[in-house]
């Protein structure tokens, strides 16, 4: 049984220029203990997902048009604000993308872990302080240094800050945006190490949000592409980094130039993500597809199964599985 | 890939040194580094942050004045020239900046922005609006920004059409050599692809030369003739790209390529562990920058610092352990 189970999410952004589309239809299922990569660019709705499951949509702006998330059987989006500050934390969990900006300057990292701690166990503030000694010597920081500030630390320093945040209430799931994006290669070799053995000692899922198809490849067991605020393929990581089927996900391994192959011009995508206001009827990839037919620009594809729990949303694998309905 | 001998060289940089005094003492952010770039020829130069490549290009171009070191330009030394002789030099040499979002000035449209250079250097009076116009939408059909984009400000385009508003500024002046100083790091990967190839053909084209600095190394390797790897200000290593990462000799190159992820998910990374993170460039004591971060640190190495030594015709490196493999004839234009 899935774990979190998104089902028809739509979200919408209303701004003065218009309605941004973010989100437009997407379905996803976390199974217990794994880790579901979720790939894109800038503006495919990404973060926009996290937020929603964490119930941190901008509330003068964001609007959700349609859509359930079950999270042990019962629908975040109808929880009351009570109620979600329960889940929040101690259930699911949110490493955000820049530790630069996410920690309190003026708080030490000690006093952050057991603020988290404090809100949802009935503990004295001794005992909280306890246990982010705990924490962070769990991320690999000295406890000594529970009374510095975010100031004193590096970059990875404080993103293992921000993970043991995260961690200090056990979440059983836990969603890490980009986390290691603002870092450099060898640190985010050393904090998405860390983030694996952690996660198997406290068996907790993951959402793994990035751009990194490398960072994907070495840490997920799923992978979702999106693209449009749409889910455009998804399946096992084997299946789809072997056997991928959607034009957009060819397009963006064509795209980076990979260390194992000699490749002497890349193969871009062609032109730009469509405006998120004014997105094309049919197949939102439509506009920079070299497939793209008079049928994908006026019908909306739906994902259709092209191996075992493999799906893309494209007319070209219509012949070969069943449409998901 | 072959080092051709009828390569003439551009840029021949020696004993470079850029120092910086802060509070808390000495800051070595370029100490000592040598190399030099053939014409047509592309440099990449990676490391982490902080290791000092963004101001060994700066420095290079007198963007900050150097505490010691010489830059020769075609053979001229560049630190030697004055105020005016330098604004002449500057028409050759260009630098396009990491972030499009931030080195563009809002309140200029796209041709204030690609004609201010131009204007500058007395390519055009500002009063021949005609030659001006035609000089930009030449460089903007150069770069790919379509013509209509020409009075648009920056912030009403996206990040890849800015990033070609920063080429089209730097190749405005018909320059020889440019500092590219992480020009896609900023962007997507689809629109990072499409600069990179851009970037390419403009060097085909216009027989440019480039010093590529990025943290990415699989982007170094796909353009670079040949791959610096820079470790708190030092060179640590130097080579082609096949000698850098078929044949990475210094333990810190080699901890970088290990900490890569391939995108595959069938290989598995094995990485070489490195002890904690960048240590500070502040009053740098003896011995090798690295050896504190170094799993085969060895005595010697906290002692005194290492030379370069050249392990292959054109491949050198900085490391205690590393033997001379090139006999006598190991006679490189970089070691002294």
């Amino acid at each position: 049984m899935a774990f979190l189970d998104i089902k028809d999410l739509q979200v919408d952004y209303v701004t003065e220029d218009g309605v941004v589309h973010a989100l437009n239809g997407v379905d996803l299922e976390v199974m217990e203990g794994e880790t579901l990569g979720l790939v894109g660019e800038t503006g495919a709705g990404k973060t926009t997902l996290a937020k929603c499951i964490m119930g941190l949509l901008p509330q003068r702006t964001g609007r959700i048009r349609s859509g359930e998330i079950y999270y042990d059987g019962k629908d975040l989006l109808k929880m009351s604000l009570k109620e979600m500050q329960k889940i929040r934390g101690a259930h699911i969990a949110m490493i955000f993308q820049d530790p630069m900006t996410s920690l309190n300057p003026v708080l030490t990292v000690g006093d952050q872990i057991a603020e988290a701690v404090q809100n949802h166990e009935n503990c004295k503030r001794d005992e909280a302080m306890k246990r982010a000694e705990e924490m962070l010597e769990l991320v690999g920081i000295p406890a000594e240094r529970a009374g510095d500030y975010p100031h004193q630390f590096s970059g990875g320093m404080k993103q293992r800050v921000v993970i043991a945040i995260a961690l200090a209430c056990n979440p059983k799931f836990l969603i890490a945006d980009e986390p290691t994006t603002a870092l450099d290669v060898t640190i985010q070799a050393q904090v998405l190490e860390m983030m694996q053995d952690l996660k198997r000692k406290f068996h907790t899922s993951m959402l793994l949000i990035t751009h990194d198809l490398g960072v994907v490849a070495q840490n997920c067991d799923r992978v979702a592409v999106i693209y449009a605020g749409e889910v455009v393929e998804y399946g096992g990581i084997f299946d789809v980094f072997k056997g991928m089927r959607h034009p957009y996900t060819k397009g963006l391994f064509s795209s980076i130039p990979q260390i194992q192959n000699e490749v002497t011009r890349l193969a871009p995508i062609p032109g730009m993500m469509p405006d998120p206001m004014d997105l094309p009827e049919g197949c939102k990839f439509c506009t920079r597809c070299q497939h793209a037919t008079q049928r994908c620009r006026e019908e909306h594809p739906q994902l259709v199964q092209v191996g075992e729990g493999h799906w893309a949303r494209c007319f070209l694998c219509e012949q070969e599985g069943k449409v998901k309905e | 890939m072959m080092e051709g001998g009828a390569k003439k060289e551009l840029l021949r940089v020696q004993h470079l040194k850029k120092y910086f005094q802060t509070p808390a003492g000495l800051l070595y952010a370029v100490d000592d580094v040598n190399f030099s770039i053939n014409q047509g020829d592309t440099l990449g130069v990676v490391g982490e942050s902080g290791c000092g490549k963004s101001t060994l290009g700066r420095t290079i171009l007198r963007l900050h004045e150097p505490t010691s070191g010489e830059v020769l330009f075609d053979g001229v030394d560049i630190m030697r020239l004055n105020k005016a002789q330098m604004k002449e030099k500057r028409k050759q040499m260009q630098i396009i900046f990491q972030d499009p979002y931030e080195s563009l000035n809002p309140r200029l449209t796209v041709s204030q922005a690609i004609q201010a250079p131009m204007i500058i250097q007395g390519l055009y009076k500002a009063s021949d609006k005609e030659g001006l116009e035609r000089r930009t939408l030449e460089m903007m059909d150069l770069v790919g920004l379509a013509r209509r984009l020409v009075n648009t400000y920056p912030h009403e385009l996206d990040g890849g059409r800015r990033q070609r508003i920063g080429i089209a500024r730097a190749l405005a002046l018909n320059p020889r050599f440019i500092v590219c100083d992480e020009p896609v790091s900023a962007l997507d990967v689809s629109i990072q692809a499409q600069i990179l190839n851009l970037m390419q053909d403009l060097q085909q084209e216009l027989g440019l030369t480039y010093m590529f600095i990025t943290h990415d190394l699989s982007v170094v390797k796909h353009l670079s003739t040949q791959i610096m790897v820079m470790y708190l200000g030092q060179m640590v290593e130097m080579g082609t790209p096949r000698q850098i990462f078929e044949n990475p000799c210094h333990p810190y190159t080699k901890a970088l390529l290990s900490a890569i992820p391939i995108p595959d998910p069938a290989k598995k990374m094995e990485r070489i562990q490195l002890h904690g993170e960048l240590t500070s460039p502040i009053n740098v004591g003896p011995g090798c920058r690295f050896a504190k971060r170094c799993v085969y640190a060895r005595p010697e190495c906290f002692a005194s610092s290492s030379q370069l030594k050249e392990v292959e015709p054109g491949h050198v490196v900085a490391c205690h352990l590393v033997e001379h493999t090139v006999d006598e004839a190991g006679a490189s234009g970089l070691s002294e």
